[in-house]
């Protein structure tokens, strides 16, 4: 009997360690087999090791994955922020190639728990060189946004340049959960303009009417706007947790390699005091993209989606900001 | 002793089945993306309505350069397809999670493709004429069912209705509507004429669908019917 019941327990944990290895699978893209072999072991690889770390609340061994220095120090700095766990056993997902020669693999599922222990389903992209090893990771755009821009052809017509934008994008939301103030310095000009807006509803009179909410704007430069980040907001907080909703991309009408990107952002950060700041709204970024290679933000400006506490109003359209709001002088 | 052994038994047998069901349908998902011969899209959203138009969306892009490779004259775009060639898997296991897979077996499509050509040519207007007669004439679901399963007959498109069912069928479409649990056919009513009213195909009588709301319902599509008629 006791031998019986042994037998049971050894089967149930082994069940639940086995449940922690991830086997992934190519199933179209590649025409190379070895390198099919080599994309399939690495991406195992690090899903199994997130998975065995998370199991252990522990800190992911990436020696035995082929990964780049770059691209561990990027995905410790996401861990670290709110680690998260790819509870399928198996995945199976197309390589598709990417505008710089390499591969990239998308929608790996991802749990993570928010502060309240609730799960939280986001997705992965892995980027890989042609020996297979892994030079970013990230978390996706989620697939359907990603598929209305990729074909969105009549705003941005080249492929090649709407996967670049939008890998930066994907870098761009990544960099505040991986609280990544150096790619954000790197990425904003140094002349930057950004913009905050502020619902503030006005009272008139004795009898305290109440007027239309309007926004009013606070400007800051690169460097006041990186300090405050450095300083007060990334060192305070223990988890920062950014969504996107719905993203536009817009080729600048008239001047070369100039882009729009207007997304609805969802934006929470929990601090490490316990309490929690959230807000929605419209983040409109100019980006200049003239050199491929050290894309710059020109513009960066935040408007909030609701204009009253309750809300019931939303921001007009014609209020958004976008690639039209500015004039660029060269 | 025993009942323990038993006791156990069932809880090891039950708890993983019980515990798989969305880990089946997952891997019946894997498996097609693993198939080379099936095309597939996945939609990933909040609601499952979300994810099944996601999904087809998806479908919709990998079917569109597939069609135009292989010059199929019958499936020129996903709106030839018929609905009962496309399947469906929905994996959910969070709420407010769905993944929706649609997907399309290229071998089903090259076989239907055979199939409607050859029995084009063979099938004429007399035979969509009887069947029509035969249609009109049922008094059971049973009769009806029969009657619906011909595959000889490229004509006729049914099924029965559902909220996606697409408006042409409904709306140019026979309608056959049965008593739910007597299985006793009720009325078959012509399509919508012009002016937007059905007839009962029997009596010639104008008729409405209104009154047979919470029965089933069948509608059989005619390519061409005002022809037929």
């Amino acid at each position: 009997m006791k031998r019986v019941f042994l037998f049971l327990v050894l089967v149930f944990s082994l069940q639940s360690v086995s449940a922690q290895e991830v086997t992934f699978t190519v199933n179209s893209g590649l025409s190379d087999p070895a390198l099919q072999a080599a994309i399939e072991r690495t991406v195992s690889g690090l899903l199994s090791a997130m998975n065995a770390a998370y199991e252990v609340k522990g800190t992911p061994d990436l020696s035995r994955v082929p990964i780049t220095e770059g691209a561990a120090a990027g995905f410790r700095m996401l861990w670290n922020n709110n680690p998260f766990r790819c509870d399928e056993s198996d995945i199976v997902e197309p390589v598709i190639r990417t505008y710089d020669g390499g591969y990239q693999v998308r929608n790996i599922p991802l749990e993570s728990l928010d502060e309240k222990g609730k799960p939280v389903y986001k997705e992965m992209v892995i980027d890989l060189d042609d020996s297979g090893r892994i030079t970013r990771v990230n978390k996706a755009i989620e697939a359907n946004l990603y598929r209305k821009i990729m074909q969105s052809g009549s705003q941005v017509t080249d492929l090649r340049q709407r996967q670049i934008i939008l890998n930066y994008v994907e870098d761009f939301r990544t960099s505040y959960e991986k609280k990544d103030i150096d790619f954000l310095e790197m990425v904003f000009s140094d002349d930057a303009l950004i913009i905050t807006g502020k619902v503030i509803q006005r009272k008139k009179g004795e009898r305290a009417i109440q007027m239309k909410p309007e926004i009013t704007y606070t400007k800051y430069s690169k460097k006041e706007y990186l300090d405050r980040l450095r300083s007060h907001v990334f060192p305070n907080t223990k988890s920062i947790d950014v969504t996107f909703g719905t993203v536009e991309v817009v080729k600048h009408p008239s001047i070369e390699g100039y882009f729009g990107v207007l997304v609805r952002q969802g934006y929470k950060s929990v601090f490490k005091s316990g309490a929690i700041y959230e807000d929605d709204g419209y983040l409109f970024m100019l980006w200049d993209f003239r050199d491929e290679n050290h894309p710059q933000i020109h513009v960066r400006t935040w408007q909030p989606y609701w204009m009253d506490e309750a809300r019931t109003q939303t921001i007009s359209e014609d209020q958004i900001i976008n690639i039209n709001s500015f004039r660029i002088t060269r | 002793m025993k009942r323990v052994f038993i006791w156990i038994a069932c809880l090891f047998v039950a708890v993983p089945v019980l515990a798989q069901s969305p880990d089946v349908v997952l891997a019946k998902i894997n498996a097609i993306k693993r198939d080379t011969t099936y095309l597939y899209g996945i939609g990933n959203m909040a609601t499952e309505a979300e994810a099944r138009e996601e999904a087809l969306l998806v479908l919709s892009d990998q079917l569109t350069p597939f069609l135009a490779q292989n010059k199929f004259s019958m499936f020129r775009s996903m709106e030839d397809i018929k609905e009962g060639t496309i399947g469906f898997l929905t994996y959910s296991k969070r709420p407010g999670q769905y993944r929706v897979m649609a997907y399309v077996s290229k071998e089903a499509l090259v076989e239907k493709e055979k199939e409607e050509i050859v029995v084009f040519e063979d099938t004429g207007k007399d035979a969509v004429e009887e069947l029509l007669g035969s249609l009109i004439a049922s008094r059971t679901k049973e009769e009806v069912d029969r009657i619906l399963a011909r595959s000889d007959m490229p004509y006729v498109h049914s099924g029965q209705l559902a909220p996606d069912t697409r408006q042409l069928y409904v709306d140019y479409g026979y309608l056959v509507f049965i008593e739910r649990n007597s299985g006793k056919v009720l009325e078959v009513m012509t399509p919508r004429d012009a002016s937007g009213k059905r007839c009962d195909a029997r009596s010639g009588a104008a008729t409405s669908s209104m009154k047979y709301k919470r029965n089933p319902i069948y509608w059989v599509y005619i390519d061409g019917h005002e022809t037929i008629k």
